[in-house]
């Protein structure tokens, strides 16, 4: 029989059987790593739009908060993308002959609407509302990151289930602060301009315990029926 | 097998993708990918978003917007309120303001927000088949002047703009003729009326004071005009609140189990034709007591016609004296005048009028119908009539058959039909304009007790369609103008004195209804002129096999027949759906030695058909009845040969029913798609139903199906809302607006013939019939919703392996659809059976889509689904009453079946509002768990049927 | 000494007869009834592999199940399965830890049988999924939903259970496998042969060492594999008894699944070993005692199963529940497709009592026969159980019945064909019986043999 088989073939066996023992526990673990990352979650890819819209300069140099443009963050699930009259409201006076803003004017005289690349897109099965969160006390930071920072938009957190559930479990670490604190490290403020105080949120004093704060503020909060129907 | 279903889905649902689709295709690639755990949350941002360019004031998108409008059908409008997303119609709700609704609506509304997305709506102005377009058909109208044989066939109307537009044809035209047809005639109502007070009035009744109502064949709860109101009126008077309490009684005499008579105290079967005789029988029962007001001779005719009085026309009819003034007596419109001149002389003798019952002018022009079919069609033979518009309704399908309309139309040398689809008219006529859908249209009408409410439209016309107006506004000899501007110019001429017609208008619109419009009380006096013509023209009895032509409950005369919605909605009493099948009393069965799905042969006067035999106890014996409005032959592909066609057999003078029939066995059989095959009780507690009598005796003879069920488990916490919903089986009609209405809620798609028969049904909320004995002839109906209980120990959550179905912390048993992988384990131990599999891609890729809930999740091939109290509706309450900074108030939060219910059966809300109905019905002694003993500690709750039958009646 | 007057092993054969006789088969080119056999089961596994796909293409729906029957031919043929394999780990381990001689020429394909038959059984839980292609989350694992599977259901517990059941099974196969495939190796004509058995001997070389090794992991893998008999269909049985459905609900289900997966295994390895024994001239080393011993096996486990439906009887009148009533007393006897009720009686109750005569029980055709009917009895009890149960249940305006698709029939005869396509190529490439094995048994006899003499 030695005559079938080389000695090396012994190390080939071992060599084998190792790797075998690899790939069946490697494949899963592997997985479950790489459906975590950006390449999967969408996160920090800018996207580019029709409009070389910048939010550095409206939010951080003009000081224009979230919710003068986002007007429906407030009201509705739908932040809404604002509608074309709403930006030539400023620049029919200002940039009114800006070539960068070629397109905004041909949509407003056109009638056809811009076409935006969605940034922050959750399953059709969720049913994110945008009021509840604002008015609770969500700073628009704790979702959508620092966007008076950005050139370009990205989705800067891994908006997956279970990053939900982080805050909804425990909700008092992201809830809006007393209303004489501003909402974030008070440079921060100042760098991106946004401050979302503007809402006429609801203010919770970080006093409020864990219990407290699901009783009188936020139901039902891990409950499966608040975000999918 | 794959083919049959998908023949099947493709005849239901127009136009599904068949073979291997692109989602198919997509999903097992998906396959590898969820592998990668990509499957639950995660999409690359790829989608377009594209926001308004000026977003319009009162839309917020996210938002809905509800609009007042009102639907017309056969001339009376039913105001309603629409849920609008985004201009995209969803949803029909009652609109509270209006008497005919009261926020209330019926199935056919609830129904008609699929009919705008109607596949194979008509898109396109064809003139002979080929694709014309509307200036041409200006231009053809224009082109002929003013003629003689210009005639017009469509609906009853009461629109007071289309009134004034024909005055204006008549004076443009002279010699234009209107006919208003409508296969539910409700002429001999009319002549009755005429005959007693020398000119034709509407009576109107009021059922929220009525102690005793005695009804001939008349279905006042479901399929009459004005019936959503007369249910709402019912539901008031007939709840029970207490063992003691009053609670009326109910009298009704029919021969097809109808809505109305499923909740009869007192239910008498007969065949069509002898019913005017026990009307008469009570009649003169009365008589014997008190006779003035009457004249001798109308009295001793009637007595005479009576002949020899029955022991059940005297209980009633002492019944009846005990509350005069406080009762109503009513027949049905497809009984001859005969009945109603006898059911008025009752109110009349029972002092009923101007207390409980009152005359009105008709709303609707016309109501005798001077001009008829039968006459247009004789003009058309004697070539009196060049051109003919057919404005909406299918008269071709329709007509009787002996007056062989189609026939007619090809002598006709111009004939135009505006319709909706391309149906049997259509085809017979030479243009096709497709109509505008009430939703797209301006207009306005009359309620049946003649409040002027405003038609407004939701969206702008899909199609290449007109409206009736607009088309009857070329004939007029005015401008051409849209029919906006038609309903704003009419009413800007007739605007109250000194009110600014924009403000008016304005707030009308708004509200959809003109307050304080209904018509004033008639004062014509009784003179009783030609009621001995009337009498005598009674049909005779003998007893040669009857035929009876009953309106569908679902598709109406045909005119819904392709709302996918309407064909699987399972019948009142018949639970039969996708097509009508030839209704016979067991006994009668047996006699014709025929059962259930035996195909026979019907055949009268030389015209025959083909039905399946069904059994429906309780029917009338020695008659067979045919449901109208199946067997269509246009080209809606979902009504396209479903059914058989009962118009074939309808003749000119005998339109409701007819004698002399034949039925012989074919020996082949037909399956039925019946939702429910077994309706005998078997003493299970799973429904409870009594006598007033025995309830007071023994109010707790429920006790054994309720209180807390003994358990292992913990009690279930209850601190802030605990949603749960309350049923009062004792006025549960069956009329079946809940299912339509969750359907249009909850984006529940339908499954075809096939499907229910393979007991795959998809509507979260079902009727379940149930017969107390089903042995006896005429045994007593439970109509039982049957929706998901939301059990506090409910079975289906701890058997389910991911979790996807789990309890809230406020008492929903939530289903969550996209955790679902499909063991279908949690339907199995339902013990309720609620749980929905989808067991295709039920999905309708068709225009259809327009319809869905946005908030609503629409569920994907291989997931269960089931009732979720309409938690969208409850969360989104929530949030509301969050931004307000308050808590929710009773009665925020509503459930689509139970914002429709038109007697108000069902009532949803939270456990901590004691005050309100649904907490304080659940303490009524009559109720009740379904199954209680199995423990699941059910949320939704029952109250026992409670009847009150006339003791003196054996 | 029964041994002597009615042999396990037939004469005294020396180690190299038994190996020719026992390893032959495996270079022998299989004869043309076994190419007809082979060629039709691979036309129904052809068949079953495109059933598979058109159901996961199209959608269940495809099959007759609707609701209240949600569960129905997939299910039935799971627990059918399922149950079959358990014979084989029970003849494997079980018989091998009581030390019983009789096994050793019928272990090595019993286990085979389980291994197929697992192979079956694992099909449908995936394919029975309304959306098979999340099946994954099933398994505890920590996903990006933070979501766990729900350990109150048995379906977590099923998914584990089959997929150890599995794992052991082959496992235990293999490792019993080894020295035969090292005997194959060695003896094989040929290079190629030499080559392909050498891999999978996976270099044994029988010294005394491995010997040594061999046998405490095969004795630990034995001790693994016996709690499992009745672990697996313990699990599998609350599939049911966890529910509420009367017909389901009962405490009796874990014994009595168990017994009847024995039971229906023993049937199983009876259909399987006396055709195999006629093909193969295997008279000598399955002799009519092993028949015997089988038919024994299978007439207690068969007792077994009928006391568990009296049981279920007795229950439900004695606890006077209508529900339950209703279902064992009149839906079964007289409702809907009550045929299957009768012949899970003929199967399962009747058709064991025969085994009580020792001229059936040694008559090869007719406990051959006998054995089918078992095979079918024990199917039809799971469609009893399953489907019967759901047509019928609490809710009568929901009573619905239950009639299969093709689709349905084809999957079903589908996986038959798969199985036994397995099993020949098993018959065909892998020697059937143990021949290291039953060396060691010939040894054993003669030294018996020597000690009667002294």
């Amino acid at each position: 029989m030695g005559g079938v088989f080389p000695r090396w073939s012994n190390t080939v066996f071992w060599i084998v059987v190792v790797c075998l023992g690899l790939i069946l526990l490697g494949t899963p673990a592997f997985l479950m790593i790489y459906v975590r990352t950006p390449q999967i979650t969408g996160q920090f890819k800018p996207l580019k739009q029709p409009v070389e819209f910048d939010h550095r300069h409206h939010v951080r140099d003009d000081g224009i908060q979230c919710l003068y443009c986002h007007s429906l963050a407030e009201k509705s699930a739908t932040a809404g993308i604002p509608s074309t009259d709403v930006c030539m409201g400023c620049h029919s006076q200002i940039w009114n002959e800006s070539t960068l803003l070629e397109p905004v004017r041909d949509s407003f005289f056109s009638g056809r609407p811009i076409r935006w690349n969605r940034v922050h897109d959750l399953p059709d099965f969720v049913f994110f509302n945008h009021s509840i969160h604002v008015s609770s006390g969500i700073d628009c930071r704790n979702c959508h990151g620092m966007v008076g920072t950005m050139a370009r938009v990205y989705q800067v957190e891994k908006l997956t289930m279970g990053w939900c559930l982080d805050c909804h479990r425990n909700p008092e670490q992201f809830l809006g602060p007393a209303a004489d604190q501003p909402a974030l490290g008070d440079e921060e403020a100042q760098i991106s301009g946004v401050n979302v105080r503007g809402a006429k949120w609801r203010v919770i004093p970080p006093s409020l315990t864990h219990g407290e704060i699901d009783e009188a503020f936020v139901p039902r909060r891990i409950t499966c029926s608040a975000c999918h129907r | 097998m794959n083919d049959r279903n998908r023949d099947t889905l493709n005849r239901a649902l127009a136009g599904d993708s068949g073979g291997l689709s692109r989602r198919e295709a997509l999903r097992l690639l998906g396959a590898s990918a969820g592998l990668a755990g990509l499957g639950a949350c995660q999409q690359p941002p790829s989608k377009k978003i594209l926001p308004y360019v000026n977003r319009p004031a009162d839309v917020t998108p996210g938002m809905p917007d509800y609009y007042a409008t009102s639907m017309v059908l056969d001339g009376f409008a039913t105001g309603l309120l629409i849920e609008s997303h985004q201009g995209r119609p969803t949803k029909v709700e009652g609109n509270p303001e209006h008497p005919a609704s009261l926020g209330k609506a019926g199935v056919l509304e609830q129904a008609s927000v699929l009919g705008v997305y109607d596949p194979d709506r008509a898109t396109q102005i064809s003139h002979r088949q080929v694709v014309s377009s509307w200036p041409a058909f200006v231009r053809e109208v224009a082109r002929h002047g003013p003629s003689q044989g210009l005639r017009f066939v469509l609906p009853p109307q009461s629109s007071p703009v289309l009134a004034d537009l024909v005055d204006a044809i008549a004076g443009h035209h002279p010699g234009a003729r209107f006919v208003y047809h409508s296969p539910v005639s409700r002429k001999e109502a009319y002549r009755a009326t005429q005959a007693i007070y020398g000119t034709p009035l509407e009576v109107q009744r009021d059922f929220s004071r009525a102690k005793v109502v005695v009804s001939f064949e008349a279905d006042f709860l479901a399929t009459m005009p004005f019936s959503v109101r007369a249910a709402h009126d019912y539901g008031k008077r007939r709840h029970l609140a207490a063992p003691d309490g009053d609670m009326g009684r109910l009298y009704v005499v029919e021969t097809v189990p109808s809505a109305t008579g499923s909740v009869a105290d007192n239910r008498l079967r007969s065949r069509s034709r002898d019913i005017w005789r026990i009307a008469a029988q009570v009649v003169s029962a009365l008589l014997a007591q008190q006779a003035q007001g009457l004249p001798p001779a109308l009295a001793r005719q009637i007595t005479a016609a009576a002949g020899s009085v029955g022991p059940w026309a005297q209980a009633v009819a002492r019944d009846l004296l005990r509350y005069p003034g406080e009762s109503i007596v009513v027949a049905g419109d497809a009984q001859p005048a005969a009945t109603h001149l006898l059911a008025q002389v009752a109110n009349h003798i029972l002092g009923n009028v101007g207390k409980s019952v009152w005359l009105t002018a008709p709303a609707i022009l016309d109501p005798l119908g001077d001009h008829d079919l039968a006459g247009l069609v004789s003009e058309i033979h004697a070539g009196a009539v060049d051109r003919l518009i057919i404005l909406e309704g299918n008269p071709v399908y329709t007509a009787p058959a002996d007056l062989e309309f189609e026939r007619a139309l090809a002598r006709v040398r111009q004939t135009a039909h505006v319709s909706l689809f391309d149906n049997e008219t259509s085809a017979a006529c030479k243009w096709l304009v497709p109509a505008k859908h009430y939703l797209e249209s301006w207009g306005d009408a009359r309620a049946y007790d003649g409040t002027i409410s405003f038609v407004q439209p939701l969206l702008r016309p899909l199609y290449a369609a007109r409206s009736v107006i607009e088309v009857l506004g070329l004939f007029s000899g005015r401008a051409v103008i849209s029919d906006h501007e038609l309903v704003e110019s009419y009413w800007q001429s007739r605007r109250p004195i000194g009110a600014s017609f924009r403000s008016w208008w304005q707030t009308h619109l708004q509200r959809g209804v003109v307050p304080d419009t209904a018509a004033p009380r008639a004062t014509a006096q009784a003179t009783w002129a030609q009621a001995g013509a009337i009498l005598a023209s009674a049909p005779a009895d003998g007893d040669s096999l009857e035929i009876r032509f009953p309106v569908s409950p679902a598709v109406y005369d045909g005119r819904f027949a392709n709302n996918v919605w309407l064909q699987e909605l399972p019948g009142t009493v018949t639970r039969l759906s996708w097509g009508n099948a030839l209704l016979v009393s067991p006994a009668t069965a047996k006699a014709m030695r025929v059962s259930d799905t035996d195909v026979v042969t019907v055949e009268r006067a030389g015209r025959r058909v083909r039905a399946p035999i069904l059994e429906i106890p309780g029917h009338a014996d020695g008659v067979v009845s045919l449901y109208l409005g199946y067997g269509r032959r246009g080209s809606e592909r979902a009504a396209r040969g479903v059914g058989t066609n009962a118009y074939l057999l309808r003749t000119t003078d005998a339109d409701s029913f007819a004698r002399d029939v034949t039925v012989t066995r074919t020996g082949e059989h037909h399956d039925l798609a019946l939702a429910q095959l077994h309706w005998d009780l078997h003493d299970r507690p799973i429904a409870f139903s009594t006598t007033a009598a025995i309830y007071r005796a023994n109010p707790d003879f429920t006790e054994r199906a309720r209180g807390p069920a003994p358990s292992l488990l913990p009690n279930y916490g209850r601190s802030g809302n605990q949603w749960a919903m309350t049923i009062d089986t004792g006025i549960c009609t069956g009329c079946s607006a809940c299912v339509i209405a969750c359907q249009a809620e909850n984006n529940i798609m339908v499954v075809g013939r096939k499907g229910v028969m393979g007991g795959r049904e998809m509507q979260w909320l079902r009727i379940d019939r149930y017969y107390k004995d089903p042995s006896k002839p005429d045994p007593e109906v439970i109509h039982q919703p049957m929706l998901c209980q939301h059990c506090e120990n409910a079975p289906c959550e701890y058997v389910c392996p991911v979790n996807a179905t789990v309890h809230s912390p406020d008492g929903l048993n939530e289903m969550v659809y996209n955790r679902c992988v499909g063991t279908r384990f949690c339907s199995n131990n339902c013990p309720y059976k609620v749980r929905r599999f989808n067991w295709f891609e039920y999905a309708d890729p068709s225009i259809r889509k327009l319809q869905r809930n946005p908030d609503v999740t629409v569920r994907d091939r291989g997931v269960m689904e089931k009732c979720t109290y309409c938690v969208q509706r409850i969360r989104r309450a929530e949030i509301a009453a969050n931004l307000g900074h308050r808590d929710l108030r009773p009665g925020e939060v509503q459930t689509a079946c139970q914002q429709t219910c038109p007697t108000g059966a069902i009532q949803f809300g939270s456990l901590s509002h004691p005050d309100t109905d649904m907490v304080r019905w659940r303490q009524q002694p009559r109720q009740y768990d379904c199954l209680h003993e199995v423990g699941t500690r059910p949320r939704t709750q029952y109250l026992a049927k409670i009847t009150n039958p006339n003791p003196e009646i054996k | 000494m029964r041994a002597a007057a009615d042999p396990v092993l037939v004469g005294s054969p020396t180690d190299g007869e038994l190996s020719d006789r026992l390893l032959a088969p495996v270079w022998r080119a299989g004869g043309p009834g076994w190419k007809i056999l082979f060629l039709v089961t691979f036309a129904g596994t052809l068949m079953l592999g495109f059933l598979v796909s058109y159901t996961v293409v199209e959608g269940i729906g495809l099959w007759g199940n609707n609701i209240p029957a949600a569960w129905a031919f997939a299910i039935i043929n799971f627990v059918w399965w399922i149950g079959i394999g358990h014979a084989g780990t029970f003849i494997s381990a079980i018989l091998f830890l009581f030390e019983q001689k009789w096994r050793t020429s019928i272990n090595r394909f019993s286990e085979a049988m389980t291994l197929f038959a697992v192979m079956q059984a694992g099909l449908f839980p995936l394919l029975h999924l309304g959306r098979p292609w999340f099946f994954y989350w099933l398994f505890p694992y920590p996903d990006t939903m933070e979501v766990w599977p729900q350990v109150k259901s048995a379906l977590p517990w099923d998914a584990a259970a089959v997929s150890t059941y599995f794992t052991v099974s082959l496992l235990f196969w293999y490792l019993g496998l080894l020295p035969d495939l090292a005997g194959v190796r060695d003896r094989a004509p040929g290079k190629v042969r030499r080559v392909i058995y050498g891999i999978f001997a996976l270099g044994w070389r029988g010294s005394v060492r491995a010997w040594r090794h061999y046998r405490v992991a095969y004795l630990i893998l034995a001790g693994l594999a016996t709690p499992l008999v009745l672990s697996v269909h313990s699990v599998v049985s609350s599939d049911f008894a966890i529910g509420v459905v009367p017909g389901w609900h009962s405490t009796i289900f874990p014994p009595y699944f168990v017994a009847g997966a024995i039971f229906s295994g023993f049937a199983m390895v009876i259909t399987l070993a006396i055709p195999a024994r006629a093909a193969l001239g295997l008279h000598g080393v399955i002799t009519e005692r092993h028949l015997d011993n089988l038919a024994k096996m299978t007439l207690v486990t068969g007792l077994a199963v009928s006391y568990g439906y009296i049981c279920e009887y007795f229950i439900s009148w004695y606890s006077g529940d209508p529900f339950e009533l209703y279902q064992y007393w009149v839906a079964r006897p007289t409702g809907p497709g009550s045929v299957v009720f009768y012949l899970m009686i003929l199967g399962n109750v009747i058709v064991p009592q025969f085994l009580w005569s020792k001229r059936i029980r040694r008559n090869a055709k007719w406990l051959f026969i006998a054995s089918i009917l078992i095979n079918v009895g024990m199917w039809s009890e799971r469609f009893v159980i399953i489907v019967m149960s759901l047509e019928r249940e609490y809710l009568v305006s929901k009573w619905h019945d239950y009639a299969p698709t093709w689709v349905d029939l084809g999957i079903l005869t589908g996986t038959l064909c798969f199985f036994l396509f397995l099993f020949l190529l098993f018959l065909r490439f892998v020697p059937f019986i143990s021949a290291s094995e039953m060396k060691e048994l010939a040894h054993e006899l003669k030294e018996e043999e020597k000690a009667a003499n002294a």
